[in-house]
Order: structure tokens, then C-alpha cells, then sequence
């Protein structure tokens, strides 16, 4: 990890990025490590309240993760900007409008988290939910890390360092068609995206892939993809702190992670996503995006 | 017949089932051998092996028994035996094969014993997690020795409920089966399909999920176990259509004892593809 300047975290030249990458990880590993123990601690805590819609559940333990982390942010760079799932209202035009706010006018560096991804399954007790931290420089992705507390399992990646799960090189999958993938995706909770879930769907089983599954936290798909244990996952509207770090994830382990609908590089942006092994991604976006699938934005455009 | 030592056959299962999951678990790590079996599903050394396993290992104990496996069957071009009264022990070795294949950590033994076709001994054991559901009929269900038992969610608004994409691939199949997608979507609060019957249905067991249906999985191998699981922790275990279970169906539907019959009324209203297995 290498040592760190006597005034702390905060001394380093902001602008050395690979010092900086360094001690955003340990930083984000850390604070990962403190919320994966409050989320262990409070599994299947009652839900508390309830966002702009109803299957979008928030727990108690929810906001105490992010407090955890934001503090820890805080601590170590206080002029960093950061992006909380629980500070942002719900619906996707409050959540791009929270994005774009802080890329145009924030800090250089943006933290971006999501304290806990697979709400819905945390409070199932199913054990598929994880904390996402993705840690950006002028709107370029430098850090990620996905910690899934239930299975004890830590992925992470600084650009150009690869992609790692519990601190061991990983890569993606080897699949080199969609006949040999597997495919997740999310859960449509409104029309609008359910719509494409299941457009998405038969187009899959249409062309056919081996298997379509649906996991509910798209931080453990994202990070499943870049360990190779499934080939590629798709879903048509995701908010930046569900992205950020798997993202990071996918690219460093050998992946590709794209805009669904126009194939340009994933960005912080990006809302509508495919990301995948990399050889499968032109075949599966192609199927998906001729199957009728489409960015939820664009359903509210005509 | 002679009366069935039940917690005997339990002790032999798990015995069993563990043993498996010890070379499944040495298989996940080493170098992954893979024949291709059909287009879209997956056989390995492994599977083979375990099934080989756990035969020898029951059989050695409850000669007189008859045993159906998945790997057996599918040796016998996919013909199931007939299913007689007598004692009737169901193997999957390895269910979630595709998973295992991909080292993805939801794969399982499934053991389960039929007596007079009724599901009366089951064990699941996920050797990647270290979970071992087991039940014996007027027993009640465990995880590794503890009690569990279903969720107490009771309106399927709030339910989250788990089925497969299975592999079939005929346009009228894939029609139902995204009819009852939708279905779901329209009343559940949330779906997950993640690869394994017999590791959904105790899912249920232990209130992870709220329900689950799937319409031509494999085999009985798949939900004898399971069957029991579920039945002993709370929940009810029924065919899609709301008809009692059947053994050799291919069509599973379970819940805790309020979804159980919601989900069955609403995926009653989706027809089933002609080409699927239909309901008894």
C-alpha cells in the first residue's frame, strides 16, 4: 500500500494520481470493511420508509452505512465531493440530475456510492447485496470497490491495475458467443422498465443465450461479470452510484461496458448499460437493442 | 412393506450428500472439464462422479430401495422409470449445473426419498456456501441443525418470488413463460431467477424468497428434497395450477401459506405453451 505524507491523506498532491489511487483504495477498502460489519450485524433489520415507489425499499441500515462512509471520505479528503444513493431522491430524473450537478460544477474528485445495492434482497434476508464505491477524477473513473459482506468476498480496481477479488487478479469470462452466456438483468420495477426487462428477455432466449437470471443488486452482477461468473448483464436504467465502481470492475478485468442503446463507452452518465466479457458484447447489445429494448429516458421522450 | 427407519434414511442422506459436496467443492477451484449435453444445458466429470457417489453410498444401506438419477435418466436418452410404491430415492448430484460451470456459487446435492410417491425425506446441501437444508415428514426443516421456517409475508404485493428461464426454446414456450414474468411483474414486489430449483425452493424454506414456481425443470431429482423442505418448514409445496404436487410433473409452484395460492391464482390466468409439461 506504501506510506502516506505526514499531514495525511489530505497533504497528497491531489493531481499525482497514482498516490492518489493508492490511498482512495485504502480509504474505500476501509470504509467497506466498517459498512459490510453494520450490514452483517443488522440483516433483515424492518424497513423504515419507503421512496418513490414502493418496491424501492430503504432500511435503517441504509443511511448508517453511507454515514459511515461519508465520514470516512471526510476524514481522509475533505475537499472531495460525494454522491450518496440516500442523499438523492428517488426516480431516475432526480438521480441524473444529482450526476450531472456535481460533474459540471463539483470537486475535481467525486466519490459515488451506493451504501447498500440489493436493498429489496437485504431485506429478504437473500444474501446478494453489496456496497458499491466508485471514486472519480474530473469525471473519469480511478477507483472501485464492491464489498459483499454475506459472501465475505471484496472486488476492486484502480485504472490500469487490473481488477481484483479479495485482493487476487481476476478476469472475465472466456465465453466467446451468446450461446455459451450467461445473462442477468434487473428487475423492472416501473412499466416503463419492466417493458424493457422483458423485451430484453425473450430477445435473449430468442437468439438463444445458455441462461438468463435475474440477481436484484446490479453491484454483485456488475462485479460477477468481471470475476467471470456470468457473461453479461444489461438493464435500462441504473443511476451512477449502481455503476460507478462495477463499471471500473468490468473495464480493468479485461471487459467492455457500453450505453445499451448507442454502443458509446459507459460514462458516469450513462444510464441505459450492457456490460459484458467483452467477446460477446457486440452480439448481445445487437440482439437487445433489436429486440426493442430501450433506455428508460426514451420512453418519456414522445 | 417394511416400515421405513426414517431418520436412518436422513443420516445415510446427508452422509451422502456431504460426501458429494466434498468432491463439488474440490472440483469448484481445479480446472473445469466440460462436455456439452444438448445446446444449452451442461454436464461435468463431477456431476457423474457424485451421482456414482451417492448411489453406491445408499444403496449399500437400503438395498431394496430404487433410485432415480439425473445423470442415470439422461444416460437412458432423458426415460424416466416407472414410479412405483416402493421406497424411491431421487439424486440430483449437481443441480445449477450451468452455474457450477461458470463458478457461480449457487449449485447443489439434492437428495430426496418417495415413499407411495409422496416426498418424505429431503436434503439440499450447497457446498460453496456450507448450507445444508434437511428434513424428515412430521419433523420439521433445518439448516445445519437449526430450525427454519417460511417467511411471514403475507400479501404478494410485498413478495419476492423466484422462478427460471428454463431452456426450452419453442416460440410458445417462451411465450408463457414471459406471460407469467409479466405476471409477476404486474403483482409481486420482485423477481429472481438465479439457477437452481432446488436451491430456490429452500429459499423458501427459510423465507429468502416468498414463492417460487418453474415449469419443466428437469426432473423429479430437482424437487423431491426440496418438496419435504418446504412442506416441514410451513409452506405449502403444489403444482402451478393449484392441483396437488406431483412427483413426476416437471412443474413445481411453492409459498409460505398466504403466496403460495395468490401466485397459483395468478399464474393460472397465463396458459401454459402446449409444449410445456402439463399440469396433472
Amino acid at each position: 500500500m506504501g506510506s502516506f505524507p505526514e499531514g495525511g491523506l489530505a497533504a497528497l498532491n491531489q493531481d499525482d494520481l497514482p498516490a492518489m489511487r493508492r490511498a482512495c483504495l485504502k480509504v474505500a477498502t476501509d470504509a467497506a470493511k466498517l459498512g459490510a460489519a453494520v450490514m452483517l450485524d443488522k440483516l433483515g433489520a424492518d424497513v423504515v420508509k419507503t421512496k418513490a415507489n414502493a418496491r424501492d425499499l430503504l432500511t435503517e441500515v441504509d443511511p448508517e452505512v453511507q454515514r459511515i462512509i461519508e465520514s470516512s471520505v471526510a476524514d481522509a479528503f475533505p475537499t472531495h465531493g460525494f454522491l450518496g444513493e440516500e442523499s438523492v431522491p428517488g426516480g431516475w430524473e432526480a438521480g441524473s440530475a444529482a450526476i450531472a450537478r456535481l460533474l459540471d460544477t463539483g470537486p475535481d474528485w467525486l466519490w459515488i456510492v451506493d451504501p447498500i445495492d440489493g436493498t429489496t434482497n437485504f431485506v429478504h434476508g437473500m444474501p446478494l447485496s453489496a456496497i458499491s464505491i466508485g471514486v472519480a477524477y474530473k469525471g473519469e473513473l480511478q477507483v472501485g470497490v464492491i464489498m459483499d459482506p454475506f459472501a465475505g468476498e471484496i472486488f476492486s480496481a484502480c485504472l490500469g491495475g487490473g481488477a481484483h477479488c479479495n485482493f487476487a487478479p481476476m478476469r472475465v469470462g472466456e465465453e466467446r458467443s451468446g450461446e455459451e452466456a450467461v445473462v442477468v438483468t434487473g428487475y423492472g420495477a416501473t412499466a416503463e422498465s419492466a417493458d424493457a426487462m422483458l423485451k430484453g428477455m425473450k430477445a435473449l432466449t430468442d437468439l438463444p443465450v445458455r441462461s438468463v437470471r435475474m440477481l436484484g443488486s446490479a453491484a454483485i452482477m456488475l462485479a460477477w461479470v468481471a470475476a467471470g461468473r456470468l457473461t453479461a448483464y444489461f438493464e435500462c436504467d441504473l443511476n451512477a452510484w449502481d455503476t460507478a465502481a462495477g463499471a471500473l470492475l468490468v473495464r480493468e478485468a479485461g471487459g467492455r461496458m457500453t450505453d445499451l442503446v448507442t454502443g458509446d463507452e459507459y460514462g458516469l452518465k450513462t444510464r441505459a448499460i450492457v456490460a459484458s466479457n467483452g467477446a460477446t458484447h457486440d452480439e448481445l447489445r445487437k440482439c437487445l437493442v433489436d429486440g426493442g429494448v430501450r433506455a428508460l429516458a426514451d420512453y418519456f421522450k414522445e | 412393506m417394511a416400515e421405513i427407519d426414517h431418520a436412518a434414511c436422513l443420516v445415510a442422506a446427508e452422509l451422502a450428500a456431504r460426501a458429494a459436496g466434498e468432491e463439488i467443492k474440490a472440483a469448484w477451484d481445479a480446472e473445469r472439464d466440460v462436455e456439452y449435453k444438448g445446446t444449452v444445458d451442461l454436464v461435468t466429470a463431477t456431476d457423474k462422479k457424485c451421482e456414482d457417489l451417492i448411489f453406491d453410498m445408499l444403496q449399500s444401506k437400503f438395498p431394496t430401495h430404487a433410485f432415480v438419477g439425473e445423470e442415470s435418466v439422461a444416460a437412458a436418452d432423458g426415460k424416466l422409470p416407472e414410479i412405483g410404491d416402493e421406497p424411491t430415492w431421487f439424486v440430483d448430484p449437481l443441480d445449477g449445473t450451468t452455474n457450477f460451470v461458470h463458478a457461480f456459487p449457487f449449485s447443489c446435492v439434492s437428495i430426496g426419498l418417495a415413499v407411495k410417491k409422496k416426498p418424505v425425506i429431503g436434503v439440499v446441501f450447497n457446498p460453496i456456501s456450507n448450507e445444508c437444508f434437511t428434513a424428515v415428514v412430521g419433523n420439521g426443516a433445518r439448516l445445519n441443525g437449526k430450525p427454519i421456517s417460511v417467511s411471514k409475508v403475507s400479501d404478494l404485493g410485498k413478495a419476492l418470488i423466484g422462478t427460471e428461464i428454463g431452456v426450452s426454446r419453442d416460440a410458445a414456450t417462451v411465450d408463457a413463460i414471459m406471460g407469467r414474468v409479466r405476471a409477476c411483474v404486474e403483482n409481486a414486489r420482485s423477481l429472481r431467477c438465479s439457477g437452481s430449483c432446488a436451491m430456490n425452493m429452500v429459499g423458501v424454506a427459510m423465507g429468502r424468497l416468498d414463492g417460487f414456481y418453474e415449469i419443466g425443470f428437469g426432473g423429479p431429482w430437482d424437487c423431491v428434497g426440496a418438496a419435504v423442505i418446504v412442506t416441514e418448514a410451513g409452506g405449502v409445496v403444489c403444482d402451478p395450477s393449484g392441483k396437488p404436487f406431483e412427483l413426476t410433473a416437471r412443474r413445481v409452484l411453492c409459498g409460505n401459506p398466504d403466496i403460495a395460492p395468490a401466485l397459483t391464482k395468478v399464474l393460472t390466468a397465463i396458459p401454459d405453451g402446449p409444449l410445456e409439461p402439463q399440469a396433472p
